[in-house]
């Protein structure tokens, strides 16, 4: 083996491990799960804190409480089958998990432990998940090597500036707008992908 | 001797095929034979007697399971794998120093 050989050799193990390690699984069905289970939240708090007519406002954040717990159960259940079932497991793919975790928990605390204690009005709860929101989808669609998904991310943050600086009820469409424009349909492009990189790999 | 002996270089990894293999499983957790076989190029049967080469040699392991009724097997590298691929590059970066 000359000179020239290992060089292209130790270039080409260079490219194949810059490849895969960049490679992750991204389905989109958590994007389109809890995007349905927070647009239906936000559309239930809309009517019920602005016109009573789903109930008392002392039950939504019990309400959103319920689903919460919920979505964890099933992003608990979409993972373990992940873990079974994926293609390939990456370290890229474990960053991204923990990204959303971490996230999540972060708006978790955002919204209960800061919406309960009184120390953030709730109508601000709302831009303060969007703009979390932003950072996870930019850093997302890095990881995910799929750059219009981290340009998702100016959408959230100018959306949550937008509520920042005219708060009001309406904030609750306007998030739930954004949640099936920039979560749902994009969780389901992502999902129409990895359907077809599958049937492609059979 | 020469400073550098080619005969160091680990006949299992020294192809590239199984180089290929090395260098995806180091980079990942585990993957599954499929998407070997896109990666790397391969055929089918190309790909099962190259990783047959590698876990005869201990530098892979395989998971073999059942899902929806279908055998798959998933592949990762071992800490012996590990240390062959690195000992690998190793001697390549020390024949381009040479």
């Amino acid at each position: 083996m000359d000179e020239l050989t290992a060089q292209e050799e130790i270039a080409f193990i260079k490219k194949v491990m810059q490849d895969s390690r960049k490679l992750v699984y991204a389905d989109g069905k958590e994007f389109i799960y809890w995007g349905i289970i927070i647009t239906v939240c936000l559309i239930y708090t809309y009517f019920t804190a602005g016109y009573h007519v789903t109930g008392s406002v002392n039950v939504v954040p019990l309400v959103w409480l319920f689903f919460i717990v919920l979505g964890g159960i099933g992003s608990a259940f979409f993972i373990k089958k992940r873990y079974k079932t994926a293609r390939i497991k990456s370290l890229a793919g474990q960053v991204l998990e923990k990204i959303w975790l971490g996230n999540g928990i972060g708006m978790i605390m955002v919204a209960f432990v800061g919406g309960f204690s009184g120390a953030i009005h709730g109508v601000y709860i709302s831009p303060l998940m969007s703009s979390f929101l932003g950072g996870s989808y930019y850093i997302s669609g890095f990881i995910y090597g799929k750059k219009w998904v981290s340009y998702l991310a100016v959408f959230w943050w100018l959306g949550a500036a937008i509520m920042f600086i005219f708060p009001g009820l309406y904030v609750c469409l306007l998030m739930a707008a954004m949640i099936i424009l920039l979560q749902i349909i994009p969780g389901i492009i992502l999902y129409r992908d990895s359907k077809q990189e599958i049937a492609k790999s059979k | 001797m020469n400073e550098f002996d080619y005969q160091q270089l680990d006949e299992i990894i020294h192809s590239r095929i199984r180089l290929a293999i090395m260098a995806v499983l180091i980079s990942v957790d585990e993957a599954e034979f499929t998407f070997l076989r896109d990666k790397i190029n391969a055929t089918d049967g190309n790909l099962s007697t190259h990783l047959k080469k590698l876990d005869e040699a201990g530098y892979i392991a395989v998971n073999k399971s059942f899902e929806s009724r279908k055998p798959v097997s998933r592949y990762l590298i071992t800490q012996k794998g590990r240390k062959a691929f690195e000992m690998y590059v190793e001697h390549l970066e020390k024949l381009i120093k040479k």
